[in-house]
């Protein structure tokens, strides 16, 4: 485990990810040769549907751009997932009437926004594709992902794990995934895959922490277990 | 060992009792305070071990708090979430310095350990070995074969990137603060597979070795109670704390208590010995002296007051022990008085003479003892009674003392007399003295309106010339009073030579009990010749005695005696048998005799006496006319009614009787009418010597004349010669006997004689 654990930062090449694709019967019936809009829901490991995961499409032209917000709302980053391509500014508005102090000590973009309030933090540029863990320095529970990519087309799966990619042209595009879980490991590379088709479920290998009982143990008495084990 | 004091005993007693109480209240508050430490100790033990896993949790979360505020620190995170190691280590270096923990570990976010602050940097080898949690957010562990106690917090950046773990030594320093606040010794030990790895403790090194078990236990002074608290068990580790209760701690507060205890027993043993001393002493010490008192009356000293000055059971005691004293004293007295002194008189007993004449021989004095006496005392008695007796005497008494010479002691001593002690003078002297008392008592005497005269003899001893024995002297002066007679040898002094006529007399008189028995008695028979006609046709049977030793003894001698000792019955008896037995063999033989036997006062007093000796005639085939009885005047009277009463009985049987030593006695002829009799004997001193003219002859001749007259037939004794027996023949005496006819004779020579002189004596005719 240890061993699959290793960091390997956007290495693409060397991902070995089982990839897991299956075809609805109805999705021809929606299929178009110029542009549409694909709905693609994704699930975890046990088919439970999957949100905050991001679906990337290569090789597809590039939706125009626009501002990118990260605002903080009840002690939380909303979205908790959000994506940008490189060299995107993004706004962090502080909604709560608290202060917060956002921070990353990613390797792809590591800042600090000292204590602000309302739009008083000034826009963060996001030059390089990757992973940035947000935090809040006073306020722990606050966990925010911001992922900078170079692929044209990306979207953020709903609570219900749906995607949705509109004026997707029609044919087979390499198509990457993310999620949280993979905390700062570059997306994984799902190959190929023509998206027009209807109602396509992905099945993603990703355990859910909602859905993992967790231990009465304490992370280090866990791990002490594990290694006399 | 018998304890033989009361007093001892008492104390004893009553301090052994209060010293068994005490004891047991002392043996009792003993244990229960050694109850009470132990309990004490268990508690202090579980309290302390409760005490102790909330320091170790307290502890615990005070040390997580500080790793909290570390890893929570914004630039640690920033070194954590970089992976600057020499600044964690830096980090981590300054956090242990600040919360004094022994060593930190830092893991990264895959758990791998990067960082041991206890090697150095670059060398971070350190094992662990185990590791358990003991709480929420405690662990203990045992790292590099030592136990610590471990807190951990995850660094976040905002996800976990790594953690932080501070490890505090289980050693002796924490073991003493432990103590200082649980009040318990301390005592870390870390096993591997139960060898020990490591131990902390607050106790001497000597006392590591303890036992790991739960309970008591002792080292050298001190014992524990001890409870193991296992902080990990993780096989083959184990880490545990074990607490020790100091029992001697406990068991010292209840030192000062039982010094106390002790020191209060110790002064009320101290204190009731005392008392116990004392009070018993009060029971003793008057017991003492009642018994000395009680010894004293014991010993016959009635001289000391019994008293003691209180008013409780003893002092009533004291009061009936002095009751007792004078009514012992008292009687004494009177025991003492009446047993020297005679109740009837109120002079001194023979006792008294007797320890008079002791003393006085002793004290070589000399004088006489004489002992006097009433002449036929016992004929006044039976005539007037013991009471008309006991006046008379005690008024002969009143006219004595009064007339006593000097140095002289009168006593009376019932069946013995007046006994006179005479302390001074010579013999001549005390023999007039005692005749001119003699005399004063002899004079006539109202007594109960009866003027009698009474005639006293004397019996007189020397003393100390006739023996020095008091009891020896009585019996002389009695001696010499039997010798005494009325008149002018009522004085009588006792000669030696006398003495063995007395003890001849009582020699005869123990015999003659066991004369028929030795076959020693004899019948002799002595004719009565009839005047008249000239025949013996009467014989009188005289008893004869032949003593083995003495030789023939005179019935005048015997006779006396067996009436005065009361064998005359058995005598008689005797001579009845002999009598009839010898009729039998005459009649048998055509020998017509009649006997004649003589019976005393006492065969008169004898109310079977008549059929005796009708039965005896009766069983021989005798008939009555053959047997007469002969009884003297005297006896005759001594109670004529009841004599005259069985001689009426004996004349119905058909047996003549006769009056024998008529004259001697004070009967008068007319009292003999009234008496069934036919023969009147004249007594021999008479007869004997029949002078004409005399006072005799006046006697006798007037005698046979009056006796004629009441139609009595004479007998006359003592006839001894021709003169007599003729002069008896003219006066028309009837029958006569003397040693002129014949004296007596045994059966067989009377036969001859009566064949010899058949016709010789003639009738009155003849004469």
């Amino acid at each position: 485990m240890s061993e699959k654990s290793m960091p390997h930062f956007f290495s693409r090449s060397q991902m070995q990810v089982p990839l897991f694709m299956g075809m609805a019967s109805l999705a021809s019936l929606f299929w178009s040769a110029c542009g549409f809009a694909a709905q693609v829901m994704l699930t975890d490991e046990a088919g439970e549907p999957l949100a905050n995961a991001v679906l990337m499409v290569d090789e597809v032209p590039a939706l125009a751009s626009h501002s990118y917000v990260m605002d903080q709302i009840d002690r939380q980053f909303e979205p908790h997932v959000l994506v940008v391509p490189s060299g995107s500014l993004v706004d962090f508005p502080n909604s709560d009437d608290v202060r917060h102090h956002v921070y990353s000590f990613s390797s792809a973009k590591p800042f600090e926004l000292g204590l602000f309030k309302g739009s008083d933090a000034p826009p963060v540029s996001f030059e390089r594709p990757g992973v940035v863990v947000l935090g809040c320095n006073i306020h722990d529970a606050m966990v925010g992902y911001i992922l900078i990519t170079d692929s044209p087309r990306f979207a953020v799966s709903d609570t219900q794990g749906m995607v949705s990619l509109a004026d997707l042209p029609a044919g087979k595009w390499p198509v990457a995934w993310w999620h949280p879980s993979l905390f700062e490991q570059a997306p994984v590379a799902l190959g190929e895959l023509d998206l027009s088709q209807a109602s396509q479920i992905i099945s993603l290998p990703v355990t859910q922490a909602g859905s993992v009982v967790k231990p009465a143990l304490s992370p280090l008495q866990q791990r002490f277990k594990n290694a006399t084990q | 060992m018998r304890i033989r004091s009361l007093r001892t005993r008492l104390i004893l007693t009553a301090v052994g009792l209060l010293a068994i109480v005490l004891g047991l209240v002392f043996l009792a508050v003993y244990a229960s305070t050694n109850f009470s430490a132990q309990r004490q100790a268990q508690r202090q033990l579980e309290i302390g071990s409760n005490v102790f896993s909330n320091l170790l949790e307290a502890r615990a979360r005070e040390l997580t708090n500080a790793t909290q505020i570390l890893v929570a620190d914004f630039g640690f995170r920033q070194a954590v979430a970089t992976g600057d190691l020499a600044t964690i280590r830096s980090a981590l270096l300054n956090q242990v310095g600040r919360i004094g923990a022994d060593q930190a570990l830092f893991f990264d976010a895959k758990g791998v350990l990067r960082i041991s602050t206890a090697t150095v940097a670059g060398a971070d080898k350190v094992e662990v070995q185990a590791l358990q949690s003991l709480s929420d957010q405690a662990m203990i562990t045992v790292i590099d074969n030592r136990p610590y106690l471990l807190v951990e917090a995850v660094v976040r950046a905002p996800v976990p990137v790594g953690q932080v773990a501070m490890a505090f030594a289980l050693d002796t320093a924490l073991a003493n603060e432990l103590q200082k606040i649980t009040g318990l010794e301390i005592r870390f030990v870390s096993r591997r597979d139960q060898e020990v790895m490591s131990a902390f403790s607050t106790m001497p090194f000597a006392q590591q070795n303890m036992s790991m078990q739960e309970g008591t236990q002792q080292f050298a002074d001190e014992i524990y109670l001890t409870i193991p608290i296992t902080l990990l068990d993780q096989a083959p580790y184990s880490v545990v704390a074990q607490l020790a209760s100091p029992l001697n701690e406990a068991l010292a507060s209840f030192d000062y208590l039982k010094r106390e205890l002790m020191i209060i027993t110790l002064i009320a043993l101290l204190v009731s010995s005392l008392l116990a001393v004392r009070l018993s002493g009060s029971l003793a010490r008057p017991v003492t002296l009642l018994a000395l008192a009680a010894g004293r009356i014991g010993r016959g000293d009635y001289s000391g007051k019994v008293a003691l000055p209180r008013t409780d059971e003893l002092g009533m005691l004291a009061t009936s022990i002095d009751e007792m004293r004078v009514g012992i004293a008292e009687r004494e007295k009177l025991i003492s008085y009446n047993a020297l002194h005679d109740p009837l008189t109120g002079l001194p007993n023979v006792s008294v003479i007797r320890e008079r004449l002791r003393s006085a021989i002793a004290n070589a004095q000399a004088g006489v003892l004489a002992q006097c006496d009433l002449v036929s005392a016992e004929l006044l008695i039976n005539a007037r009674g013991q009471d008309f007796m006991d006046a008379f005497i005690r008024q002969s008494v009143t006219r004595l003392v009064d007339h006593l010479p000097a140095h002289a002691l009168l006593a009376w001593q019932p069946g013995v007399g007046f006994l006179l002690l005479l302390e001074r003078g010579n013999l001549d002297q005390a023999v007039v003295d005692i005749d001119a008392l003699l005399a004063r008592l002899s004079e006539k005497m109202q007594v109960d309106d009866i003027k009698l005269s009474s005639q006293w003899v004397a019996g007189v001893v020397e003393w100390p010339l006739n023996g020095s024995d008091p009891h020896e002297l009585l019996r002389q002066a009695s001696i010499a009073l039997a010798d005494a007679s009325p008149g002018a040898d009522r004085v009588a002094v006792y000669q030696a030579q006398r003495d063995r006529a007395f003890q001849r007399r009582i020699q005869l008189a123990r015999d003659i009990r066991y004369a028929p028995e030795y076959k020693e008695l004899s019948v002799v028979f002595q004719p009565k010749l009839d005047l008249a006609s000239g025949e013996v046709r009467q014989v009188e049977a005289l008893m004869r005695w032949t003593h083995s030793e003495l030789g023939p003894i005179g019935p005048d001698e015997f006779i006396v005696l067996a009436e005065q000792t009361g064998s005359i019955g058995m005598l008689t008896q005797w001579m009845m048998d002999a009598v009839v037995s010898q009729l039998r063999d005459w009649i048998d033989r055509g020998i017509g005799l009649q006997v004649a036997m003589n019976i005393s006062a006492r065969d008169l007093d004898d109310p079977l006496f008549p059929q005796r000796i009708e039965g005896l005639l009766l069983a021989q085939q005798i008939s009555p006319a053959y047997l007469s009885m002969e009884v003297t005047e005297s006896a005759l009277m001594t109670d004529p009614e009841r004599s005259i009463v069985s001689l009426r009985v004996l004349r119905e049987l058909g047996i003549a009787l006769a009056v024998d030593d008529y004259g001697t006695g004070y009967s008068s002829l007319a009292m003999l009418k009234s008496l069934p009799v036919q023969d009147l004997k004249i007594d021999k001193s008479f007869v004997l010597q029949l002078a004409e003219g005399s006072e005799d002859a006046v006697i006798v001749k007037s005698t046979i004349e009056l006796a004629h007259n009441m139609g009595l037939k004479v007998v006359a004794e003592g006839v001894e010669n021709l003169y007599s027996l003729n002069w008896l023949k003219e006066r028309h005496c009837d029958v006569a006997q003397g040693y002129f006819i014949s004296r007596p004779l045994a059966a067989i020579d009377l036969e001859k004689w009566l064949d010899d002189t058949r016709g010789t004596f003639g009738g009155s005719e003849g004469a």
